[in-house]
């Protein structure tokens, strides 16, 4: 009994042993590279933890310069820079020679449009000159606001901190975008500076080049809808026909920086599809044309939201 | 002490357990990715550009296994083309049915067939062309059409075949339209056009028009030298109109970004969103 019990242990033992060194050579194979760090001792761990705080760490002040301040300019430059010698203009950001360039090409076409006297040129120029100090204050304010500012991403409130700046970029991007919409001083001053007959002559001009770009988004995205539907002339007579009866008030002076998107573009007419009356829309496909034109209006009807916060669109169209 | 031991004995075994599962779990991934591998080498398929009806497993020599890792990408390309270009053949067929209605169950299964037949290759054309360098020139539209319209032709009528060629020759008129106004839209942004001047380039392109410019204007969104390509194949319809500020910028966009100029062609394939779905119409 003692022997059949010893032989047991014996065995027991030995599985033991060779189990242990099965372990030993199991965790070897396991390990990881990380482990070296555990291994190394607390002051290294730490070093380690304040590396990726630091990676995790964001400079917010930097962060707006680079996606607020420091636009590109789409356009390539076409325009000449204002004249007048203003040595300040070579250190500001591209964002306000952005918005100069906008200034000036605003100022050429209702030159070209409608002629101008000189003093209502001043007048026009001086206008723009105010909006875009007024933007630069209040950029230089939110400038303030970040400068020597930085957020953690690793914890709650920096997360949090990092979503509030987000919005600030937003807003300032915006602001940006609308510098002359209708509320701008220049936007006042236009329509008291400038003759009934130059008015008209303006406005009419804006219409009709604001129907142009329209028409241009319209047809670029019926030749989608054209290809995915295969449309007969009258079908797509009639669903053009309704796209072209429900323009929307487009953006047609933009920053140069503001790229063509085709897509924003694209959803814009499928936004403004989704807001013809369905029945007229229904009746112009057949109903198997309809499933898939249905999809579209509803992609159309949910990036509502996204459409507007691109600036493709005049708060109120002048 | 004989309950200590066989604990020990238990935790022990449980360390080993876990470093086999490990190690096996490991080694069966491994195979599982070569048995992958295989899997993908496994169907037949028809012969393709560079030939070849079914591929053995990865060869061991390097030159040999990288002819044969092009071959599975060329034919794993081709496969999700074909997917990307059945919506095309799917609005063909819908024009093709609202203009020949009177097609018999056997001549749709036919046209159907022929197809389908486009659709491959004219996903086989254009993985060949991804493949070796140079200009892409295969447009799938064009070739589903063709083969749809081939397929039509002894089954339909004198007044379906009528009709249905006008719908073709309509549809060519809309798309050549959206390529002009896309160019003056263009043009507009660029140039700061009068409503006279986009007239004016619309009724000369109109009247000069390519059938190859309708392929060059695109809306993807490229910029070259940070401007849109500019439309300079059609400079003799643009140029006289434009004054003299826009004369000197449509030169410099030109010069910095002329579609001729740097060489710029968009043929590229041009996804139009969800299309219609199958059809049963036509047969399965």
């Amino acid at each position: 009994m003692m022997r059949a019990r010893n032989r047991w242990l014996e065995a027991a033992a030995g599985r033991t042993a060779w189990l242990l060194a099965a372990c030993a050579v199991a965790g070897a194979v396991v390990r990881a590279d990380d482990d070296h760090a555990v291994e190394a001792g607390p002051p290294d761990l730490r070093a380690i933890q304040q590396q990726q705080q630091e990676q995790n760490r964001v400079d917010l002040g930097k962060a707006l310069e680079a996606s607020v301040f420091e636009g590109t300019n789409g356009r390539g430059g076409l325009r000449p820079s204002p004249t007048g010698g203003d040595t300040d203009q070579a250190a500001e950001p591209a964002a306000l020679a952005a918005a100069r360039q906008v200034a000036e090409r605003r100022l050429a076409r209702v030159e070209e449009v409608c002629g101008l006297s000189e003093q209502q040129g001043r007048k026009l120029r001086l206008a723009m000159e105010s909006d875009i100090r007024r933007l630069a204050e209040e950029l230089d304010a939110m400038r303030r606001t970040y400068a020597g500012e930085s957020v953690n991403f690793s914890q709650p409130a920096g997360q949090r901190k990092w979503q509030e700046f987000q919005q600030d970029v937003q807003r300032c991007r915006q602001r940006i975008r609308n510098l002359f919409n209708a509320d701008s001083l220049y936007a006042k001053v236009l329509s008291t500076t400038l003759d009934a007959a130059q008015l008209a002559t303006f406005t009419a001009d804006m219409r009709e080049r604001r129907s142009f770009r329209w028409k241009a988004l319209v047809v670029a995205a019926m030749q989608k809808i054209d290809n995915s539907l295969g449309l007969d002339q009258k079908q797509y007579d009639a669903i053009e026909g309704l796209l072209l009866a429900k323009e929307p008030p487009l953006r047609v002076d933009g920053m140069p920086s503001d790229r063509e998107d085709s897509h924003v573009q694209q959803m814009l007419v499928f936004m403004m599809l989704s807001e013809i009356d369905g029945a007229a829309l229904r009746s112009a496909v057949s109903p198997r044309q309809w499933a898939t034109l249905a999809t579209l209006t509803n992609q159309g009807k949910a990036m509502r939201s996204f459409i507007e916060a691109q600036g493709v669109l005049e708060k109120s169209a002048p | 002490m004989a309950r200590a031991i066989r604990t020990c004995v238990d935790v022990s075994t449980c360390g080993v357990l876990a470093a086999v599962v490990a190690i096996c779990g490991a080694w069966s991934a491994a195979t599982t990715r070569a048995e992958d591998l295989r899997g993908i080498a496994a169907p037949a398929v028809q012969a393709g550009p560079e030939g070849g009806d079914r591929d053995e497993a990865a060869p061991e020599d390097p030159a040999e296994a990288a002819a044969w890792l092009r071959k599975q990408q060329m034919r794993q390309q081709r496969k999700q083309l074909e997917q990307f270009f059945m919506p095309i053949l799917w609005t063909e067929l819908e024009v093709a049915r609202n203009t020949c209605s009177s097609l018999s169950p056997e001549a749709r299964k036919q046209v159907l067939a022929a197809g389908r037949t486009a659709v491959k290759n004219a996903a086989e054309e254009q993985v060949a062309q991804q493949f070796k360098a140079g200009v892409r020139t295969a447009d799938p539209r064009r070739m589903i059409q063709k083969a749809v319209a081939a397929a039509l032709e002894p089954h339909v009528t004198a007044e379906e075949r009528t009709a249905y060629e006008a719908t073709r020759r309509q549809r060519v008129a809309r798309r050549d339209r959206a390529a002009r106004i896309r160019i003056i839209a263009l043009l507009d942004r660029q140039l700061d056009l009068t409503g006279s001047q986009r007239q004016a380039i619309e009724a000369d392109l109109e009247k000069r028009w390519q059938e190859a410019w309708g392929r060059e204007v695109h809306d993807s969104g490229v910029q070259v030298n940070n401007y849109p390509p500019a439309p300079d194949f059609a400079d003799p319809c643009i140029a006289p109109h434009l004054n003299e500020r826009q004369r000197e910028e449509w030169a410099a966009w030109r010069e910095a970004a002329g579609s001729q100029r740097v060489g710029f062609h968009a043929r590229g394939l041009h996804h139009d969103g969800q299309g219609l779905q199958a059809d049963n119409w036509w047969g399965n």
